[in-house]
């Protein structure tokens, strides 16, 4: 096969960083900080630019990378290939993966300056990087699945890496616990699929290719399994309890991990099986309602969170929930559009909310951190594009994937669908503005340290792009080209609307989400409400959701954990088996009164032995004595 | 006539049995034990007339030479055993028990 | 020399030898890690010889007991050569893991002893030279619980001892008849496995000796419910024989069921593999549930072991390609991971004087590299992937999803359990405060690193390219997996 050497060194390079960074920082103590500064910027770099390239050329060009490492296993018909490729797809995915991560790499370097675990953060961000590769460009599913976990592993690395403070260590094992539970779901997806049609190769073309012999049943179950990986991945209903608490990590790990990459995978592999879920409608259709839950549950609790990153990882659920509600009705482009503004504008957001928790002494809660604006502007003209962008504010990047979405569900005639969509988006502008105006507009005023260049730096380019990225896939109405889509060349469902229809909806939304703003700003801009706020309603405490989880699964796991050890294993088996022994040694116990040591008794049972020999002989002989 | 010396051995050969093991005393004991050797005696003798086979007699003979020199080692361990506990109960002799 | 007698005898008798200078610590141990370090070349050199494309190798076979068929019959096979190259691996690295601690020269003679008796075990084709040798494993492992043990270490001694010499019996007993069975159809006395495969039995028969045996190994693996012994055991076992017993003994239990049931008892076994692979996935489950609430390392890591040996029975009972390959990777899979945690079990104890959870803490804070092993060791045995768990547990799970769906799933659970308790080990020893036990932990020394480095490297090799070993064991499996009715290797 074609061994395309680029690919190769945009895929090994983060891992040659990481791997490096590891031996020097557990061998060499006291290293120089700008050794790691330099091994890890490069690692990223690279790939970058090489991501750049490739996303160039096949946009341009049509152009396919492919590279092939070795065989991986080969057993039976199980013949996995270590094999990648970059079709449009992917392409698209590292278009945004290797930059955005990149950026995050310098803004990184800044916050975690002076931190004693340096080296090992960068290692674990290179390796995090190089399993993302692994899992976007992957030929075959199983490739897919390595790379899955693998950020799965550095995920769980990552969030615990203040782990000083023993909790942080919790939420990373919450973080991996629930990962895994979607990945057994996705395995199980993938086992069937290889008995059903693995026979002729495991890469995602000849399976596509003889997707149509699978029956019907099989082919929604498979379907079913693929999302419920997606949901532990991506954080929607019922698999997303470890996405708040997951903000223990460091901000740079939310800013790339759980808003930029990680959490899109699910998102991408749904659309990586494209044509399997065109089959499975029903299953399309549940994923959608997942979606339409998730956005909804997550923008409620978000408007009524104190915690600046909670509040971001909560919206990050939310626009997530949107992205599967477009998957649903299979519009893929869609979808993916979406993802790809919302990277950036995210991972802005988050960067801003890390740059203000440094300059303002590690405080987080947002009714601590009032009357920053003076001290901050540079912070508050980010964040408000932010909040601008997140609430699809045209001409910003999001209004023109938001609102796309929005046309498809409403195409769909799943109305249902479309009005849960339009509420979410509603309180995304809510709870958005509701954060910026306690946070900058009060008659308070706070002072802090300055941000290091580094980090400003990337937060101005994400601004730039928050702002325009949407001109890549401008729509028909305004004489866009879709330019997004078409490259995609995805198998969407062609969504017929009338131009003024789409207008009137794009006007309809607008407006409504103009009113909120109003609206939220009558309420909490230079007033004190947020303080009266109480923290006690089932809305701020997410719905209970974590003690429910705690009380139904956890708990009855440790009672039946102390159940088996104490009664199975040690009462009845163990036990009964003593038991056994016991009765032995009392048996012996018992036969040992005949030997009491007294003659008498002795010459008594040498009578009573004599006696039987007699009989016996007497029997023997018959009656002939 | 064989019938009623046969009999006879056999009543005096239970009643050293009985006495063997229900006497407490050693020397009753060892009476006993001199019963059934002498009960095994009679028997010998009275087979040995039936059937005008000397070699009876001579099994007699030794067995008497025997419980002569048996009656020798006995009074030995009468005296030895009386010395140890001031009693001749068999009871008393338990030491190789093995439940104390 | 045959090179398989050489690799069994040569632990044995420079064992006998160093009884004589058994007070002379240092030279034992020396000369410890050079017959061990020996044994370790020549199976290397076996597995390099080894051809893939055949099935039984090396065989070397004598006559011994002419009157009653008992033959010195040695082989190895694709599955054996796995548990071969475990042995001579792991037992130098005890001793150079563990080479400040054991100061007695017992100690190390009788694990040479243990070593001996391992292979032979493994290697034999002859059912009396498998029991004799079965037996010799059993009896150093006795001594050196009752002599190195903690807590109660005679009491679990007699019991372990018991426990498995009772199953030993009853296979003794199956033998036995078979021999006999094997003198009424042909005339003479035979043990040898090739002799043995031509019987046949009647079903009643096949079913009881099938159990005889099976009785022995459920013990020795464990297969629930036979499992009580195991708790106790690894607590009160020096760290050493937790190892041996953990990385290998476990595996014989599972590899006999493969030489001999499979072979002698192709029919019953099929007939009754539905049972024991919900045995095997019940174990998993149980086990697994089991470890999550104990608070003694070495009682968790041994439920860990029984969860992840149910699952390589499992594997083998599945009896298709997958199952076996994947069942034979995971036996070499296991062994690494569980003889390198616990090898870390034993460094940790030596350093902290405890083994309870909740008095450890925030070792990470301290010792960083021996929290990255320990976390990586650790991980491994979760089945991340890049490490050989993984491919192994994927194989398997591939296997039982061929076999049935219902069974598939359950099997895929197997991804869940070891988390359940694992992740709550490693954040409670390595993170957090530290505790008393714990605040002056100092970080691995050199040779704790030389013990370590090669297990996490093979761990990694075996995750990465997994093909590379694979294929070695392959050709058994296929020929075995395809030809269902008859004997399962060729002469």
């Amino acid at each position: 096969m074609k061994n395309d050497i680029l690919l190769n060194i945009l895929i090994l390079s983060p891992l040659l960083s990481a791997l490096f960074i590891f031996f020097i920082n557990i061998f060499f103590v006291n290293t120089r900080q700008y050794i790691f500064t330099i091994l890890a910027l490069l690692g990223s770099g690279v790939s970058a630019l090489l991501a750049l390239y490739v996303s160039y050329y096949s946009y341009f060009y049509s152009k396919i990378f492919s590279s092939h490492f070795f065989t991986w296993l080969n057993v039976g018909e199980f013949s996995i290939e270590l094999s990648f490729r970059a079709d449009s797809l992917s392409s698209f995915m590292l278009l945004f993966v290797a930059p955005v991560s990149f950026l995050i790499h310098i803004y990184a370097t800044g916050y975690m300056n002076k931190d004693k675990s340096y080296g090992r953060f960068f290692a674990y961000f290179n390796l995090f990087i190089f399993f993302m590769f692994i899992l976007v460009l992957a030929d075959n599913p199983i490739v897919m699945f390595i790379g899955w976990e693998g950020v799965g592993l550095t995920s769980y690395a990552l969030v615990s890496f203040y782990f000083e403070d023993i909790k942080n260590t919790y939420a990373g094992n919450k973080a991996f616990i629930l990962n895994r539970i979607g990945d057994f779901g996705f395995l199980s997806a993938l086992m069937i699929l290889f008995i059903e049609i693995g026979s002729g190769g495991f890469s995602f073309e000849t399976i596509f290719v003889n997707l149509h012999q699978i029956d019907n049943q099989s082919v929604n179950l498979i379907a079913f399994l693929l999302f419920v990986g997606a949901m532990g991945k991506s954080a929607q209903i019922p698999l997303f309890v470890w996405l708040p608490d997951a903000m223990a990590g460091p901000t740079p790990v939310s800013a790339l991990i759980h808003a930029a990459t990680m959490v899109t995978a699910g998102v991408y592999m749904i659309t990586r099986f494209a044509p399997l879920y065109n089959i499975a409608i029903d299953i399309s259709l549940f994923i959608s309602y997942i979606g339409a839950l998730s956005a909804l549950f997550a923008a409620i609790v978000a408007s009524r969170q104190y915690d600046i990153k909670k509040i971001l990882a909560y919206s990050t659920m939310s626009q997530l929930g949107f992205m599967f509600m477009a998957l649903g009705v299979h519009a893929y482009s869609t979808a993916l559009f979406h993802m790809f503004t919302h990277a950036f504008f995210k991972a802005l957001l988050f960067m801003v909310a890390g740059a203000i928790i440094v300059s303002f002494s590690h405080k987080q809660d947002i009714r601590e951190l009032r009357g920053i604006k003076y001290s901050a502007p540079l912070l508050f003209i980010m964040m408000g594009v932010g909040a601008i962008t997140i609430s699809a504010i045209p001409p910003f990047s999001a209004f023109f994937s938001k609102d796309a979405i929005m046309s498809s569900l409403y195409v769909s005639s799943h109305y249902e669908l479309f009005a849960i969509a339009f509420v979410a988006s509603l309180l995304t502008a809510y709870y958005m503005f509701r954060m910026l105006f306690v946070i900058f507009f009060t008659k308070s005023f706070q002072d802090g340290k300055q941000n290091a260049k580094s980090m400003i730096y990337p937060m101005l380019i994400l601004t730039f792009l928050s702002l325009f990225s949407g001109f890549l896939n401008f729509p028909e109405i305004f004489l866009g080209d879709l330019n997004v889509s078409s490259w995609l060349n995805l198998a969407d469902k062609k969504v017929l609307i009338e131009h003024s229809t789409e207008i009137i909806l794009m006007f309809v939304n607008t407006v409504c989400i103009m009113a909120v703003i109003y609206f939220t700003y009558k309420r909490y801009a230079y007033t004190d409400k947020i303080l009266q706020e109480s923290e006690v309603s089932i809305v701020a405490n997410k719905f209970y959701i974590d003690e429910i989880y705690d009380v139904v699964f956890v708990k009855p796991l440790q009672y039946l954990s102390i159940f088996i050890n104490k009664t199975i294993s040690y009462t009845m088996i163990d036990r009964s088996i003593n038991i056994i022994a016991f009765s032995y040694a009392k048996a012996g116990r018992l036969f040992s009164y005949i030997e009491n040591g007294n003659v008498r008794y002795y010459a008594l049972y040498m009578a009573i032995g004599l006696m039987f020999g007699f009989v016996y002989l007497y029997v023997l002989l018959g009656t002939r004595l | 006539m064989l019938k009623a010396y046969m009999i006879l051995s056999v009543i005096l050969f239970s009643i050293g049995i009985v006495g063997l093991i229900s006497r407490r005393n050693i020397i009753v004991i060892y009476m006993s034990i001199e019963l059934l050797l002498n009960s095994v005696n009679i028997s010998l003798i009275a087979i040995s007339a039936d059937l005008a086979d000397s070699s009876a007699q001579v099994m007699s003979l030794i067995i008497i030479a025997i419980a002569a020199s048996e009656a020798a080692l006995f009074m030995s361990l009468f005296v030895i055993l009386f010395r140890n506990r001031s009693s001749l109960d068999a009871n008393l002799f338990d030491i190789l028990s093995s439940n104390k | 020399m045959n090179i398989l007698s050489l690799i069994i005898f040569l632990p044995i008798i420079v064992a006998l030898f160093l009884f004589f200078i058994k007070e002379n610590v240092k030279l034992v141990k020396i000369v410890y890690i050079i017959v061990t370090l020996a044994v370790l070349l020549l199976s290397l050199d076996l597995y390099i010889n080894f051809n893939p494309d055949d099935s039984m190798q090396f065989i070397e076979s004598h006559i011994w007991i002419a009157e009653y068929g008992i033959n010195y019959h040695l082989g190895v096979d694709g599955v054996s050569l796995g548990i071969v190259m475990m042995n001579a691996i792991i037992m130098p690295l005890i001793a150079i893991g563990l080479y400040k601690q054991r100061d007695n020269g017992g100690y190390w003679i009788n694990l040479l002893f243990v070593q001996g008796g391992v292979m032979g075990a493994v290697l034999s084709l002859d059912l009396m030279l498998f029991y004799l040798f079965w037996e010799l494993m059993l009896l150093p492992i006795f001594f050196m619980l009752g002599l190195f043990g903690y807590a109660r270490s005679n009491f679990i001694a007699m019991k372990f001892n018991l426990y498995t010499i009772f199953g030993s019996l009853m296979m003794l007993i199956a033998i036995l008849y078979i021999a006999v069975v094997h003198k009424e159809q042909f005339g003479f006395y035979s043990f040898d496995l090739n002799e043995l495969k031509k019987l046949s039995f009647s079903s009643m028969e096949s079913l009881l000796v099938f159990g005889g045996f099976m009785l022995a190994f459920a013990i020795k693996i464990p297969i629930f419910p036979f499992h009580t012994w195991l708790s106790d055991t690894y607590r009160s076992a020096p760290t050493g024989i937790v190892i041996v017993m953990s990385a290998l003994m476990a595996k014989l239990g599972v590899y006999a069921i493969w030489r001999f049931l499979f072979s002698l008892f192709n029919d019953t076994s099929h007939l009754l593999a539905p049972y024991f692979i919900g045995l095997g996935l019940f174990g998993l489950i149980y086990f697994g549930i089991s470890a999550m609430s104990q608070n003694h390392l070495k009682r968790m890591f041994a439920f860990s072991s029984a969860s992840h040996l149910s699952l390589i029975v499992v594997g083998f009972f599945i009896y298709d390609i997958y199952g076996l390959v994947g069942s034979s990777y995971l036996i070499v899979a296991h062994a690494l991971s569980s003889a390198a945690l616990f090898l870390m079990v034993g460094i940790m104890f030596e350093r902290t004087r405890t083994y309870s959870i909740d008095e450890l803490g925030g070792i990470a804070r301290v010792a960083p590299k021996f929290a990255l092993f320990f976390a990586f060791f650790a991980l491994s045995i979760v089945g991340i992937p890049s490490t050989a768990g993984f491919v192994a547990e994927l194989l398997i799970i591939l296997g039982a999803f061929t076999y049935n769906i219902y069974i598939g799933f359950i099997s895929a659970i197997t991804i869940l359990i070891a988390m359940l308790f694992m992740f709550k080990v490693i954040s409670k020893v390595l993170y957090g405060e530290l505790s008393a036990a714990t605040a002056n932990f100092k970080d691995l020394r050199f040779h704790e690193l030389l013990a370590l480095i090669p297990l996490a490297l093979l761990i990694l090799a075996m995750g990465i390219f997994p093909n590379f070993f694979i294929h070695k064991i392959k050709p058994t499996a296929k020929y075995c997996s395809t030809n269902l009715e008859g004997p399962c290797y060729v002469k």
